[in-house]
């Protein structure tokens, strides 16, 4: 009876495994992967490393899971990222106002930027891929024009103390990180926004005439990825202490690419917080485990490519359609005669 | 020319077509009648092997018997459907899309198609210019691109489904002469349309389906109107339904004059108890003006009173608030959504009861779905179940539940039952009877012969998106609704 139980335990969770993990079992032979090849792999610096530079693409991703479990995407985060990173340097270093003063400014920038998305996608109804490529060039433009292509360095110590103050033994950045995931996590998972913008993910039309305000959710999930995005820039711009027109660019590849290994579906109305935090970290680790192997950065991308066809091969594999009850071979025989 | 023997066609609870057999003469033109859900379109599809019919039964193309066709038989017997809705790719011209899939001439020219096509106009008597893209056609002319290559390919038997639905007078006048000159050529060509007046004018012999029975056929000039109106609806109600309890109070909706979205004119008030059906043919505007009042199409003038007092429904949302819930006809893509559980789809409409200050309650959640899980009987093992892992008969007794928990007042049923089976039918007329009982009123649409007369107190008929009359319980009967349904008077 007992075992029976026990039997019946281990293979729900072998099921769910199947189902939602993937994420989980690639981030496990990655790291017993990285850890046979290279001892160093798994010390405590190197895992320190690996969590103080993840922080800003953890952020990153909350902000893509917003967009894409509304049903869009975005590809033009990149492009915003490098519009906010310029406007903050600009601020601090052209016209020396305090850090708490650009936060907020490039929050809204980057709000008004998502904010902007949303509206041609939803009023128009335009497809936000096609949407978001074309704004990304005008961000783009945007970056280049304010910059005159310049980069910026040296930003003031107020702002820097992000990275560099420490709170047992990790810089208070980590902390701001998981407080946005948390946050991510709660929005998501227990309020009515967050129950909207699964439904309208899942099935739009039938969200509209639930008598959920539809236009409007799909419009706040870009403002709301536009203003994460800018949170995760400032944290960028005070690790790396420098910005340019090109620097935010590929993040958006990254983040898609994580969110789709983590389980979140490109269709809409699926996924999770968790999961999309195991996809960064798989992306995170390959990244960090290839440099530990010296094997050039440039392999990562190929390597990262290959990860993705591999998730989103299994992926489409498990959702095949299959028959609701299976019929044992046998006793589906003797019926035929 | 063709014959069909013995053709059954049973899907899991519903028999399609109950061993038919039918003859068709070459160079005739033969209509095929029938109600809605008579069996005209799954016997279109069995006759161009777009699907299969139960085993037992036989197709005959002169000579050549098959027990079933596939697309490509039913087209090498020189089988053409034109369906309602156009297959041709847009972007190209008319005449690549005339000739697409062929073989013309050694180099591909477009100058030589172009000639061949404008022969081809000028024989049949088309007006279309052979070089224009297919996008920039209206669906009239596009309807008539597909003829035109239906008769290039050397059709045999052209089968028209519906086809003056999208045409204009002048237009059904142009695909009239062209029938005439297929006729002349030998084409035998069954068509299939709901306008009675038509059918007279043009064919002649025809068969009417009821319920996939083959009833009869006749001779065109030897019956008139009345008789087959009589012929399609000669059925004995057999299904019970359930005893009308409540008592009808005072008026709750008006509608005034509703035009926009296809229908116009469209005034009727609905009374507290009461069940109102909505009949009509496919397409003739029910499912729109069900859209207008639950606010999910706009209204270009007109105006919905509730309660007395005028409403102002701007979206879904706003008719909710205002007490009306739609449970929509199309289950899958506008019910619910398929890909999440029980709970969830039940709390979409009803998140003012489970929030507070913008944060769900889990546990009110489940009480909810669980409450509606057992008053409706909604057979499911956990709440937490995927929707798409339920039976139709369930998963709109899920999209109820949804509607249901907003606490309308008025409650727009659109094809309640469409595609589930008897036992869950029965609950949805005990539920929509519980419903009155406690004060609810309903509006009803059904394709559904036999539901419509059982369910309404009152039924109204929309005819091409206009009202063509309203009947009172004493005046209810299937010739009297098919009547107006078919814009007879």
């Amino acid at each position: 009876m007992n075992e029976k139980n026990i039997g019946r335990s281990l293979s729900s969770a072998g099921g769910y495994l199947y189902q939602e993990g993937t994420v989980y079992i690639i981030l496990a032979v990655l790291v017993i992967f990285f850890a046979i090849l290279n001892p160093t792999f798994l010390t405590g610096r190197n895992i320190y490393n690996l969590i103080t530079q993840s922080t800003y693409i953890i952020i990153a991703g909350m902000g893509i899971c917003f967009v894409m479990i509304s049903g869009g995407i975005d590809l033009s985060v990149g492009n915003q990222m490098a519009v906010c990173g310029c406007v903050a340097a600009i601020l601090m270093l052209e016209t020396d106002l305090p850090f708490w003063v650009v936060w907020p400014v490039c929050i809204v920038v980057g709000l008004v930027m998502g904010c902007l998305n949303g509206l041609i996608a939803s009023k128009l109804k335009l497809f936000p891929l096609v949407v978001t490529i074309a704004t990304s060039e005008v961000f783009k433009g945007i970056a280049y024009t304010m910059t005159s292509s310049k980069s910026y360095s040296g930003m003031p110590d107020g702002f820097r103390a992000l990275y560099k103050t420490k709170l047992l033994g990790l810089p208070l950045d980590v902390y701001l990180a998981l407080l946005i995931v948390a946050a991510t996590w709660l929005v998501l998972n227990k309020t009515h926004f967050g129950r909207d913008v699964l439904a309208i993910g899942g099935n739009k039309e039938c969200a509209r005439l639930s008598g959920i305000k539809a236009d409007l959710v799909q419009t706040l999930c870009f403002a709301i990825t536009g203003g994460i995005f800018a949170i995760a820039t400032l944290d960028m711009l005070a690790q790396q202490n420098m910005t340019s027109a090109t620097t935010g660019p590929g993040t958006e590849i990254t983040c898609l690419t994580a969110a789709i290994i983590g389980g979140i579906s490109m269709k809409g109305g699926k996924g999770n917080v968790v999961g999309m935090v195991a996809g960064i970290l798989v992306m995170q680790i390959i990244a960090n485990g290839m440099q530990l192997a010296h094997w050039g950065t440039y392999a990562q991308y190929t390597v990262k490519g290959i990860i993705l066809l591999l998730a989103i091969g299994f992926d489409a594999l498990k959702n095949r359609p299959r028959p609701m009850v299976r019929v044992r071979k046998e006793a589906a025989q003797p019926q035929k005669k | 020319m063709l014959k069909l023997e013995h053709i059954t066609k049973t899907y899991p609870g519903v028999l399609a077509l109950n061993d038919v057999s039918l003859t068709f003469e070459q160079g005739e033109i033969h209509a095929i009648l029938g109600e809605n859900g008579a069996g005209k379109s799954t016997l279109i599809k069995i006759i161009a092997g777009a699907i299969s019919p139960d085993p037992g039964g036989s197709i005959t193309f002169d000579e050549r018997t098959y027990p079933q066709m596939t697309p490509a038989l039913s087209a090498e017997n020189g089988v053409a459907v034109i369906y309602q809705d156009i297959n041709l790719v847009t972007p190209m011209t008319v005449a690549e899309n005339i000739f697409m899939g062929r073989k013309m001439g050694k180099i591909y020219s477009k100058r030589r198609l172009n000639k061949l096509a404008r022969e081809l106009f000028d024989e049949y008597g088309f007006q279309l210019d052979p070089a224009m893209p297919v996008e920039k056609l209206s669906p009239a002319n596009q309807q008539m691109v597909e003829i035109a290559r239906a008769i290039s390919n050397q059709a045999k038997i052209m089968i028209m489904d519906e086809p003056t639905a999208p045409l204009a007078a002048s237009e059904v006048e142009l695909l009239f002469s062209i029938i005439a000159k297929l006729k002349a050529k030998g084409v035998t060509v069954i068509y299939i349309s709901h306008r009675m007046e038509e059918v007279f004018q043009i064919t002649e012999r025809i068969s009417v389906l009821r319920d996939g029975c083959f009833v009869k056929s006749l001779n065109t000039a030897d019956t008139n109107r009345k008789e087959l109106v009589k012929l399609m609806v000669g059925r004995e109600l057999n299904e019970s339904f359930p005893e009308r309890r409540g008592r009808i109070g005072d008026v709750v909706l008006e509608a005034r004059d509703l035009t926009g979205n296809s229908v116009e004119h469209i005034s009727f008030q609905l009374h507290k108890g009461e069940i109102l059906g909505f009949a009509g043919l496919v397409g003739s505007g029910r499912s729109e003006t069900m859209e207008l009042l639950a606010g999910a199409r706009k209204l270009d003038s007109g105006e919905i009173l509730l309660n007395g007092r005028k409403a102002r429904i701007t979206s879904p949302a706003s008719a909710i608030a205002q007490g009306i819930g739609l449970i929509p006809e199309d289950r899958k893509e506008q019910g619910c959504i398929l890909f999440n559980t029980v709970r969830f789809n039940i709390s979409l409409s009803a998140m003012k009861l489970l929030t507070k200050f913008g944060v769900i309650s889990g546990r009110k959640n489940t009480a909810l779905a669980e409450k509606y899980r057992s008053e409706l009987r909604i057979k499911v093992p956990r709440v937490q179940q995927m929707v798409v892992n339920l039976s139709g008969g369930n998963q709109q007794k899920v999209v109820l539940a949804k509607t249901l928990a907003a606490d309308p007042d008025v409650i727009i049923f659109d094809e309640p039952t469409k595609g589930i089976d008897v036992g869950a039918k029965q609950e949805i007329y005990n539920l929509m009877n519980d419903l009155v009982a406690q004060g609810k009123a309903i509006l009803m649409v059904s394709s559904d012969m036999e539901e419509i007369l059982g369910m309404s107190d009152r039924i109204i008929v929309l005819y091409e998106g206009l009202v063509s009359g309203e009947l009172r319980r004493e005046q209810f009967s299937q010739e009297n609704v098919l009547h107006l349904a078919s814009g007879l008077q």
